[in-house]
């Protein structure tokens, strides 16, 4: 029995032994084979090779990292530089960004998305650009004043703009339609019900059926910010997650009296004229598109590109139907003239340095070679000759079909939007689609309600949004669907006062007077 | 009388089980018809029972996707690998604490259980794969989490059902303790095994999680995290900063044809496993 109980506990010992052992040596293994994996560690710039390592970490902004990138390999070449990049999904990237922190191996750049680097401020992980930034001039001159604006706190500056433009969603009706009923375009609320109305009922594509609806959605509705209904909202003056300020109190679109108006307006819309799809609160992406491509919807919402981009040459909608010509309508007047869609962030993302990196200088010179004019071709378009070409004068013609192949294989660009001259760019792809340009222009020139604390990002804010945004839809649709009567609006505004509505309000109020020096109050 | 009687029962149980199985298969069966399906019949919504012709856009789109092969392999060898280690510690601990007399077995089993309600937490749990170099390398994905503590009890539970005369019969052979368990009691567990081995072959093979968080090198990740960004760039219309002037096929068919290619390969494995299932445990064992 002893010699037994001996023998199983050398099992024992081998069981637990080996669970690590395993680890070690296999690792060991690992890392002979390719040094170059770890972050920020230099050493494989040992080798007799000149070029200094860098890391970049980013969320996921749909390309792909690609071994042997050819662009990221002569980007590196020009700029004395081994890139490395790790593109981490977006839900797990807060995540991951504070492992890495916590660890202290933060790669040497990272790319943040909207505000989120004013979290790591604190944590003294990332590099403060201001007297970097005087050393590269044209970094600095890249993006407006205004963008970086946004991002100096107490004068320091922790992270580089990515300007964009704001104006991004219009409110697209069928010209055709409106022809076919000889109506003519709406230019109030009470127009649009009209005309809502008809395309609902009056059979506006001639088939004979009943298939129609006048308003439906592009894709889910998955935030107040952006539905189906924000024409509407924009006529009544407001858009309900647009922060704004009046007589200089501050105000929230979804707490004011003409919000609680427009859900009215939209309840007689969805409840009594029954011209909105009733699936509009629950459909599904690939189902609302399926509903637009095939004649079903009269107007929609939706991302600029929607028309040009997804419908017509994605989804082949001329071949369904020819007929189908888009109106863009972003000046639908309210009860006082107003009108306006949503306005987006001006910098959707921002790049960071890491405090702990080596090599800053090497990044300040990376990052501002991207932005140059070779860089910025060579990181948006690829290889001159190779994946793009260009005319007599050395300017800009067309993708090759290399160059299509690898932009459609979503590798050619992802060095592009480290610090991205998206004007150019935008420039650049109207230049060679040019049936892209009225959808762009129309959504950019619309009438923005812009979010007052944009570029704030308080601890409340972090901590409640989630909860309120979930508040502000579920009594959104409560109120359209005649579920509860409009009266209850006080009970919704209480209802988001005390999940912490209150306390992001006043959170922002604080920070943005520390930081314009003014004396705003909240108006609610 | 009887048997007619029995045959209705049959029909009606037959055809109801029909039903169930179908309503299973449907989605999976829908799913496989948009990935081969023209895109212009996606779009219009159009696809009930059969494609209007062959088309295999998604998928060749889906393949040509920088490093799908090296993302194959990692996971293959991921999963292959990751379950026979899990196998291997997994049993030598159940054998282990399966054993009627062991000294300090209670702790030891305690201890155990501990990790089963709480974790180290995430961040420490990090540091140590980094301590121990592991940041960046596939063992990564395999030893952290190669052991599954209610697993390891399972099968420690299923060697303790074996009757103890059959290792004692070894022993009086003079067989050693590694022997037994290799002759004896692995032979006779090969349910436990396959059982297990599927649960540990499909945890390995799904790893997605795991791999954002330990990878920083994105051209070794695993098939999941690289199809999850495939379709990713893909669907972001909306979220997308940019746009891109190219366009790859609708998101659906994408979505479809990523389904296909990260299941089927692991749904493979289930038929030949099954016969293990259904096997009865000491058929043979001992006589008399």
């Amino acid at each position: 029995m002893k010699l037994q109980s001996k023998v199983l506990s050398m099992l024992l010992a081998a069981f637990l032994v080996l669970s690590t052992f395993g680890g070690c040596t296999g690792s060991a293994a690992e890392s002979t084979q390719e040094p170059a994996a770890e972050p920020g560690s230099a050493s494989s710039a040992a080798a007799g090779d000149e070029r200094i390592p860098i890391s970049i970490i980013s969320g996921d902004y749909g390309r792909i990292v690609k071994e042997d990138n050819p662009v990221v390999e002569e980007v590196g070449k020009r700029t004395g530089t081994l890139i490395t990049q790790n593109v981490v999904p977006n839900s797990e990237f807060a995540q991951k960004l504070n492992l890495l922190v916590a660890s202290d191996t933060l790669p040497d750049i990272v790319r943040f998305n909207s505000y989120e680097h004013f979290q790591y401020i604190s944590t003294g992980a990332l590099l403060e650009l201001t007297e970097g930034l005087s050393r590269h001039p044209d970094l600095k001159a890249v993006m407006p004043q205004e963008a970086w604006d946004l991002l100096t706190v107490n004068g320091e500056i922790y992270s580089i703009p990515n300007y964009n433009v704001p104006g991004k969603y219009s409110y697209y009706m069928r010209q055709d339609w409106l022809d076919n009923l000889s109506l003519d375009a709406p230019a109030d609320l009470e127009q649009l019900r009209e005309v809502l109305k008809a395309f609902t009922f009056n059979d506006p594509d001639g088939n004979g059926k009943d298939d129609t609806y006048g308003l439906a959605s592009s894709e889910a509705l998955v935030k107040v910010r952006v539905s189906v209904f924000m024409p509407i909202f924009g006529a009544y003056g407001i858009q309900p997650t647009s922060y704004f300020e009046r007589d200089g109190k501050a105000y929230m679109g979804a707490l004011t009296e003409e919000y609680k108006q427009a859900l009215e307006f939209c309840r007689v819309l969805y409840m009594e004229d029954k011209v909105v799809d009733p699936d509009v609160f629950i459909i599904q992406n690939d189902q609302a598109r399926q509903n637009i491509v095939n004649g079903r919807v009269g107007t929609t919402v939706g991302w600029w590109s929607l028309v040009c981009e997804l419908l017509n040459d994605q989804l082949k909608m001329k071949e369904i139907d020819p007929e189908s010509e888009w109106l863009i309508n972003n000046e639908v007047k309210g009860p006082n003239g107003d009108y306006g869609m949503v306005g987006n962030d001006l910098n959707p993302y921002t790049t960071s340095i890491s405090a702990s990196s080596p090599h800053a200088e090497k990044c300040f010179e990376l990052l501002e070679y991207l932005c140059s004019d070779e860089g910025f071709m060579l990181s948006s378009y690829g290889i001159e000759g190779v994946h793009y070409t260009v005319d007599a004068d050395g300017n800009y013609e067309d993708r090759t079909d290399e160059g299509r192949e690898a932009m459609n294989d979503k590798w050619l660009d992802i060095l592009s939007q480290m610090v991205f001259r998206v004007h150019d760019y935008q420039d650049l792809i109207l230049k060679s689609n040019p049936s892209y340009r009225p959808h762009h222009e129309g959504a950019r020139d619309a009438k923005l309600y812009m979010n007052l604390f944009e570029g704030i990002s308080t601890e409340e804010s972090q901590k409640y949004q989630a909860d309120l945004e979930k508040v502000m839809l579920d009594w959104m649709v409560k109120f359209i669907t005649g579920k509860e009567p409009i009266e209850k609006f006080d009970d919704y505004v209480a209802e988001f006062q005390e999940k912490g509505g209150d306390l992001v309000m006043e959170s922002y109020i604080a920070e943005y007077n520390t930081r314009r020096g003014t004396n705003l109050t909240s108006g609610h | 009388m009887k048997r007619k009687k029995g045959n209705a029962f049959d029909v009606a149980n037959n055809a109801f089980l029909l039903l169930v199985a179908v309503t299973m298969l449907y989605p999976f069966l829908y799913l496989l018809l948009i990935s081969i399906s023209p895109v212009r019949q996606v779009a219009q919504g159009g696809i009930l029972l059969w494609p209007e012709y062959l088309d295999f856009t998604s998928y060749q789109y889906v393949f040509r996707a920088a490093g799908i092969g090296k993302a194959y392999a990692i996971t293959i060898f991921v999963t292959l690998c990751g379950t026979c280690l899990s196998l291997i510690l997994t049993s030598l601990g159940a054998y282990v604490l399966a054993q009627p007399v062991l000294p300090g077995k209670g702790a030891l089993t305690t201890f155990l259980i501990i990790t089963m309600v709480f974790n180290g937490g995430l961040i420490p749990t990090y540091l140590v794969v980094k301590n121990l170099n592991m940041i960046d390398s596939v063992w990564a994905l395999i030893v952290p989490n190669a052991v599954n503590t209610f697993w390891l009890f399972v099968m420690r539970n299923f060697f303790r059902s074996i009757p103890t005369s059959l290792a004692e019969s070894a022993r009086i052979d003079g067989c050693s303790e590694i022997g037994i368990l290799l002759r004896i009691i692995l032979p006779v567990s090969v349910p436990i095994i396959a059982t297990l081995g599927l649960f540990y072959g499909v945890g390995y093979w799904n790893q997605y999680f795991y791999a954002v968080i330990y990878m920083n090198d994105n051209t070794r990740m695993p098939l999941q995290v690289l199809i999850r960004t495939m379709y990713q760039s893909t669907t972001g219309l909306s979220g997308s900063v940019v746009m891109s002037d190219t366009l790859p096929p609708p998101v659906e068919s994408i979505r479809a044809a990523t389904i296909m290619i990260a299941t089927l390969p692991i749904l493979c494995v289930y038929p030949f496993l099954q016969k293990y299932f259904n096997k009865g445990i000491m058929v043979g064992a001992i006589k008399g």
